[in-house]
């Protein structure tokens, strides 16, 4: 069964996702130790999608936590990481259509954060990325 | 003191700048830059996208595109930039001998400007 996407069910999904991973175990070990590691998703509307989306996720030792997806800032969590992009776009990358480091570097979405620990922890957002496709998934506007 | 300079950047140069600034965090990142004269081009080969960095000084400034005979340009994807950002300047040539990385120019040069963009871990 299609999970929708943006929807909580999505966000409990992938949460479930990355603490079943041994990649995101090994590779984020050292993710969020010392360091705000939780991620905050803006989602602007398009593409079927009609008013922003928040997705948060507490991440730390390559695993997931607070997975929460409301249309409205879910938690007063502050988070260590934004990633903000267009739905149309997040849709390409869930879908695996579209790299998300590739989106970032072309500026197709905007990071907020210490893109120096991103950069060091690539191996674990990267095991990330990768897991957004193994959700069965509907969209809006589809 | 060290200035960074650079609007409307593409994300390659928006990963650059922010990387920089906390760098510039510490003595020694901020000891590098004061010191260091030169031009560096990044380049990502999978999505074509092009950041220039040019050091005078202190004076820090992040452009987009490539400019005409920099001093030192490499290409490197997300992952090589993340290798290259372990601030080890071994891991740097590591990267450059393996050809995972590709060089040209003043390749001393690249070296020393690397290790002002990439803050050590």
């Amino acid at each position: 069964m299609k999970v929708l996407f943006p929807s909580q069910d999505w966000a409990g999904a992938i949460a479930t996702a990355i603490n079943n991973s041994k990649e995101t175990a090994e590779h984020g070990k050292n993710w969020g130790v010392g360091f705000n590691g939780s991620f905050l998703f803006e989602i602007s509307p398009g593409s079927g999608l009609d008013n922003k989306m928040y997705f948060f996720m507490d991440l730390k030792e390559g695993k997931a936590s607070d997975a929460l997806m409301k249309p409205e800032v879910p938690t007063t969590k502050e988070p260590g990481f934004v990633i903000s992009g267009a739905y149309g776009d997040w849709k390409l990358i869930v879908s695996s259509q579209l790299d998300l480091m590739e989106a970032i570097i072309k500026g197709t979405f905007t990071v907020r954060g210490d893109m120096g620990k991103i950069m060091r922890n690539a191996k674990f957002v990267r095991a990330v990325a990768n897991l957004l496709n193994t959700i069965p998934t509907s969209y809006l506007g589809e | 003191m060290v200035v960074i300079k650079g609007e409307d950047l593409n994300g390659l140069g928006q990963i650059i700048k922010m990387m920089m600034i906390e760098n510039i965090k510490n003595e020694k990142g901020r000891m590098l830059a004061q010191n260091e004269k030169g031009s560096l081009v990044v380049t990502d080969p999978n999505s074509d996208v092009s950041a220039t960095i040019i050091f005078n000084n202190g004076e820090i400034i992040i452009q987009n595109g490539s400019i005409s005979r920099p001093t030192a340009s490499v290409a490197a994807g997300f992952e090589e930039l993340a290798e290259m950002s372990s601030g080890k300047l071994i891991t740097m040539a590591k990267c450059l001998i393996t050809g995972k990385v590709k060089a040209k120019g003043n390749l001393f040069k690249l070296l020393r400007m690397s290790k002002s963009v990439f803050p050590p871990s």
